[in-house]
């Protein structure tokens, strides 16, 4: 069965109601911009296979609905992500101050080697801006994890974001599979492996 | 007598001879016979002789007589001659003194008589010339009226000239110049008739539409006077006033503005003239060219109000003229031609507005052109013309007016949709709350103190669309105005009008959203969610426009309750569809990630990722989307799951996977397992027991027959309505197998032992047993 990819790596879009996880990944998936608002109810996703390093990467990213209601729903999928997007709007200084519940979340709820990236989102906004890079640059570091600003409307660095993610995972699982040297040749490490690791990995993020 | 006297025997007997030859001229032979024969001749001749002798005697004494007489005769004669002598020379003399005396008398007498002569040559010439006179003066009028251009009086006179004047002066020449001259008169003057009657064409060309305008204006303010349509017109009439002011120079009535003198008196002068007829054809033919200028539309009608006017008002001053002229002028035209012009004119009319309105996009610019063809019916009613087609063209106008208004409102559906969330409403105040609430008739159950922010089930659109409804209903309403139709027409016309307006134009837009590639389940359902209530406000709506028409609200017939459910059928059809096709979809794109091992020698012991994931995403959706219908939920959910039975199944039997291990099976044994849990845990409500499991009934006795090897079962049961294996068909069952004896291939190399052989040897018999019933 010739796969049309080599590796497929679940990505999840988290952050607060209205900062543009919708639209971030509309850029990135079909390269357009939709002004009006329509904010996602339970969970979304789209799927976009791009190419890194000569290999061939399918990348089913998930789309949560930031409004509280649909917590329960969505926190379900963060178990499957491999890599997450947390998204803030550069405007609104309340969901970039959310970040560190959603950082919370995360811990809780996902496998503990995910990789996590920072997204400071509506960069083109410069004159409404509130939160300035350095501090967007400061919490990344805070929690050992990288950071970008983008624009979902200019189109300004989206794609540079999920690459960067998608590169870092990459990075990690080619490690992993050197590490473990798998039994079977052919075999390819399936997402569910990593949600059967044991919870102490929990640490390695910090380690990061 | 001397013979008597002689011897009387003798003396007897000759005398007696005598006496006969005296008395007897030419008779004289008996005697000399009787002489002869008595022998007397001798006797005789000397008696004879005596005879002679005695008559000389007597002559000669008688000449001795009247010779004395003769001598005194002679003597007096010659006395007479000396008397008359004298008496000559008396005359002589008095004629000389007569010759000299009247010679003076005879001078002056014939002077008299010249004289004479003159005066009678003056008396004829005199009379002669009172004769002329009128001749001259009637011409010389005749000269003034012509150099005057009164031209019918100028023919009078000339017809006095002719009979009267010019009969009395045949005999001279002048007469006979004046005779040749008047014919020509006459030409000259039907001539100068017939250019007045030019000009005066020309005029009125010129003039009709402004006659067309002020007879509409008239009409316009009489419509406006008149106490029956008063209230439907306040707003017209004030304008009116206001024009007044600024025309009320102009309040004669439409045909004081024309002097049509020029046309009765060239009739006059044709009637002198005994042209009538040609005048007449004249005429007629004139204005018959000028009615086909006049009913041929400027070829940009279409694009302004202004047009449509110019050409109304030229129209209909024409025939307000022609209608005069019919009136006034004694015939010049007669009804039939009018007529008979007007049918012409009037499908002209008719067809030229028809295809220009056509043109017209405007749904302003319609009202304005009906109110214009209004105004011109009734303008031309007053005048006597029919104008019935002009009505049906109203009609169609109208027809045409609403079809342009659904253009619009298509357009306005557009935009609310395009700046459509499709999320709930939602208000911050009571404010904002109360507003909704007014703008749109919701009986849900509101609760008893609202807290907000509120969300109302509906989207923002919903109150947007009924509001534009009104609107449009309105706007229909406004082409019923003055159209004189009854309420019943119009309310019927007014729900025709919503109805399509509905279920065409707005449904469409509604499809033509679900069509758009980007469109998300979410906004899918809120449509849906949408028109459920607008159909609900649709009985507002009924009842709005029965306020409106004073026509009883249908709303009470089953009919109507029927058919507004019915309303966006077609279109929730489509979004059901469309939600079906989305979810497909996105079950698709899981789909693609399935990452079967096929020849697994052991199972992993839980469901495939994508399995997980898809039954996540689903129970999700299903979770999420509370606000869905349950019917479409119920549609969708079972598309959702007929789609994945079906691609599992495809995966078995696609024909690019030649082995299958019996793990593999296993393993999608478990995920067919996961589907199950999923299909029985009621996703959606509604449902009826086991309906979800049943789409993935197939692959499970196709999963439970060769897991667990029950071949005796299924050949035994076989086609018997109890088999549990009945949905398995031997050419599936032979698919399967051939690509499971593939996948074991491997192993009879390896491993040889008896069991194997066995199964080996078993599956050889299966194969051939089903291959045996595949053929029947």
């Amino acid at each position: 069965m010739a796969k049309t990819y080599d590796y497929l790596f679940k990505l999840l879009l988290i952050g607060d109601s209205g900062v543009g996880k919708t639209c971030v990944l509309f850029r990135f998936s079909e390269d357009a911009f939709n002004t009006t608002f329509i904010s996602t109810i339970g969970i979304d996703f789209k799927i976009r296979t791009i190419d890194l390093d000569g290999k061939k990467i399918k990348l089913q990213i998930w789309d949560t609905a930031g409004q509280e209601r649909f917590r329960t729903i969505t926190t379900a999928y963060y178990r499957g992500a491999m890599g997450i997007m947390l998204v803030y709007d550069i405007t609104n200084e309340k969901s970039f101050e959310n970040i560190k519940n959603w950082i919370r979340n995360i811990e809780e709820n996902a496998s503990a080697d995910v990789e996590k990236m920072l997204l400071g989102n509506k960069c083109e906004l410069e004159e409404k801006r509130q939160v300035s890079k350095e501090r967007g640059e400061q919490l990344a570091v805070e929690y050992g994890i990288k950071f970008i600003e983008t624009s979902a409307k200019a189109s300004i660095r989206v794609e540079d974001a999920f690459f960067t993610l998608a590169r870092d995972i990459k990075t990690k699982m080619e490690k992993k599979l050197e590490a473990s040297n798998p039994p079977k040749g052919g075999h390819k490490l399936t997402p569910t492996e990593p949600m059967k690791k044991p919870t102490s990995w929990l640490s390695r993020c910090t380690l990061l | 007598m001397d013979n008597l006297l002689r011897d009387p025997n003798e003396k007897t007997q000759y005398d007696l001879y005598l006496q006969e030859i005296e008395g007897i001229d030419d008779y004289w032979g008996p005697t000399f016979r009787a002489i002869f024969d008595n022998n007397e001749h001798v006797e005789f001749k000397r008696k004879l002789e005596e005879r002679i002798k005695h008559h000389d005697k007597d002559i000669e004494r008688l000449c001795n007589v009247y010779y004395q007489g003769f001598i005194e005769s002679v003597r007096e004669l010659l006395e007479v001659k000396s008397q008359s002598k004298n008496l000559n020379n008396q005359v002589v003399s008095i004629d000389k003194q007569l010759q000299t005396a009247s010679q003076a008398i005879s001078k002056s007498g014939v002077e008299l008589l010249k004289a004479r002569k003159v005066q009678s040559n003056i008396a004829v010439v005199i009379a002669q010339l009172n004769l002329c006179l009128p001749v001259f003066i009637t011409y010389s009028k005749l000269q003034k009226q012509i150099s005057e251009k009164r031209y019918y009086p100028a023919l009078k006179t000339l017809e006095e000239l002719e009979h009267l004047h010019l009969p009395h002066v045949a005999n001279y020449r002048f007469s006979n110049q004046l005779r040749e001259k008047i014919p020509k008169y006459r030409d000259k003057i039907e001539a100068a008739s017939m250019s007045d009657l030019k000009d005066f064409l020309e005029n009125i060309r010129k003039f009709s539409p402004k006659i067309g305008e002020v007879a509409m204006r008239h009409t316009s303010e009489q419509l406006a006077s008149d106490p029956t349509v008063i209230g439907r017109k306040k707003k017209r009439t004030i304008v009116h006033q206001d024009s007044n002011i600024t025309f009320s120079e102009e309040d004669l009535s439409a045909q004081e503005l024309i002097d049509f003198s020029p046309i009765y008196r060239g009739l006059h002068i044709a009637h002198v003239l005994e042209k009538v007829t040609n005048f007449e054809g004249y005429y007629r033919a004139e204005r018959t060219k000028q009615a086909r200028l006049v009913l041929q539309p400027p070829t940009n009608m279409h694009e302004s109000e202004e047009s449509y006017q110019n050409y109304i008002y030229a129209v209909l001053g024409f025939f307000i003229l022609e209608d005069h002229v019919l009136n006034t002028g004694r015939g010049l035209i007669t009804k039939v031609f009018l007529e008979d012009m007007w049918t012409m004119a009037l499908s002209k009319i008719t067809t030229a507005l028809q295809t220009h309105s056509a043109y017209c996009t405007d749904a302003t610019l319609i009202l304005r052109i009906k109110d214009l063809i209004m105004l011109f019916c009734t303008t031309l009613r007053n005048y006597g013309y029919s104008v019935k087609p002009l009505w049906e063209l109203v009609r169609e106008l109208r027809d045409h007016y609403t079809e342009v208004l659904m253009q619009k409102w298509v357009q306005v559906f557009r935009d609310i949709l395009s700046k459509e969330d499709f999320q709930p409403t939602k208000v911050l105040d009571q404010e904002e709350f109360e507003q909704i609430l007014q703008s749109f008739p919701w009986e849900g159950d509101l609760p008893d103190d609202v807290s907000f922010p509120y969300s109302f089930p509906f989207s923002s659109m919903v109150p947007k669309v009924y509001q534009q409804v009104k609107e449009f209903i309105y706007a229909c309403l406004k082409f019923s105005e003055d159209l004189n139709l009854s309420q019943v027409e119009v309310d019927e016309m007014i729900r025709k009008s919503m109805n399509l307006l509905l279920t065409r134009s707005f449904s469409g837009c509604l499809s033509s959203i679900f069509r758009s590639p980007h469109v998300s389940l979410q906004k899918i359902t809120q449509i849906i969610i949408d028109t459920g209530y607008l159909e609900d406000a649709n009985v507002y709506l009924d009842q709005f426009i029965s306020n409106i028409t004073g026509e009883e609200s249908r709303s009470g017939t089953v009919g109507t309750i029927q058919g507004q459910h019915a309303m966006f059928r077609v279109a929730r059809e489509d979004a059901v569809r469309q939600i079906c096709e989305k979810l497909r979809q996105k079950l698709n794109e899981f789909l693609e990630l399935e990452t079967y091992d096929w020849t697994l020698g052991e199972p992993k012991g839980h469901a495939s990722s994508f399995i997980s994931d898809i039954i996540a995403f689903l129970q999700t959706t299903f979770h999420s989307f509370t606000n869905l219908p349950p019917e479409v939920a119920q549609v969708a959910c079972r598309s959702a799951c007929e789609h994945i039975s079906n691609a599992m199944f495809a995966l078995l039997m696609n024909s690019e996977i030649r082995q299958i291990s019996m793990g593999a099976l296993n393993q999608l044994n478990l995920d067919l397992l996961q589907c199950e849990q999923f299909a029985a845990s009621e996703p959606v409500k509604g449902l009826q027991q086991d309906e979800l499991l049943a789409y993935f009934g197939k692959l499970r006795e196709l999963l439970d027959l060769f897991i667990s090897w029950d071949w005796p079962t299924y050949f035994h049961d076989y086609a018997q309505e109890t088999s549990k294996y009945k949905q398995v068909q031997p050419d599936i069952a032979i698919i399967l197998l051939e690509k499971l004896k593939e996948g074991d291939r491997k192993n009879i190399f390896t491993v040889l032992n008896k069991s194997e052989r066995d199964k080996k040897k078993l599956l050889e018999t299966v194969l051939k047993q089903l291959r045996q019933l595949s053929v029947k």
